[in-house]
């Protein structure tokens, strides 16, 4: 009975013991708590906020990244049918450079016979009519000058460009 | 007794369980589109003996080739120059965090 009087007492004793270990530790852990954690919840409620704020910062950027991806792709696209077409336009002229000469070549012609025509009638004609006619004349031989000139930029395509010129850009393997 | 106590311990020191504060440590992620970061293409090879007309060829084909790098370029300039502004927003606002919690 005494026996277990004292067990009862050593347990009771060890609770209370205890409880002001708890109370010790509980007052020695809260001394200055309050304003601590109004400290750690204030930088925790900025904490939140500059992730929110990474989050806002990181969502503007990938819809800058993605708009004008967008916009770039629009843009590239346009520049690559505008190419296509003015490649085929290139082609296209410069396949056709032997019938502009054929072209040309047959109003150079034309030129020729009228120039004679003039040269011929002026033989006939008087003073005053021979400075006119030679006034013709000389408006022919530019208008050959000019179209002579365009012969010879469309026949210069088939021409290979000298070597002394084109060297320094030549790619040798 | 000892047992008690032992088990008794953890509650009486449980005030002291610190407290997690998040910190922010991850930077703004700029990772500009594959299509931007396609490489300028090689200008055409000229061979020795090309003709005038072949000549004008190679070039229109580098001009276009010139308009589309310019373009990507562009593009891709731009899109820095936006990814740094928010990154100086971001930071200016983090720094104006920072400030408020040094003087708490």
């Amino acid at each position: 009975m005494l026996n277990a009087i004292l067990a009862n007492g050593k347990v009771i004793a060890a609770t209370a013991v205890a409880m002001l270990m708890l109370g010790v530790g509980y007052a020695f852990g809260a001394r200055k708590v309050d304003s601590l954690e109004a400290q750690i919840a204030a930088i925790k409620r900025e904490g939140d906020d500059a992730s929110a704020k990474l989050k806002k910062s990181q969502d503007e950027i990938a819809k800058a990244l993605k708009d004008r991806d967008a916009q770039y792709a629009k843009q590239a696209e346009q520049l690559r049918a505008e190419a296509e077409l003015k490649a085929k336009d290139l082609s296209a002229a410069l396949a056709g450079a032997n019938q502009r000469v054929a072209s040309l070549q047959a109003k150079v012609s034309v030129v020729d016979a009228r120039r004679a025509k003039l040269i011929a009638d002026q033989e006939k004609a008087s003073a005053a009519e021979r400075q006119r006619l030679q006034e013709q004349i000389d408006a022919l031989d530019r208008e050959k000058r000019t179209l002579v000139a365009a012969v010879d930029a469309n026949q210069c395509l088939a021409l290979a460009v000298p070597e002394a010129v084109i060297s320094p850009l030549v790619v040798r393997k | 007794m000892n047992r008690i106590l032992a088990g008794l311990l953890p509650i009486a020191f449980s005030a002291c369980t610190p407290m997690a504060v998040p910190v922010v440590k991850e930077a703004l992620k700029c990772d500009a589109p594959a299509s931007l970061l396609a490489a300028c293409a090689e200008p055409g090879a000229i061979k020795p003996g090309i003709t005038f007309g072949e000549m004008i060829e190679v070039s229109a084909r580098d001009r276009d080739g010139f308009k589309a790098c310019a373009l990507r370029h562009k593009a891709l300039a731009e899109l820095v120059a936006s990814c740094s502004d928010s990154i100086d927003k971001y930071n200016a606002e983090i720094r104006e965090i920072n400030a408020r919690n040094a003087k708490q």
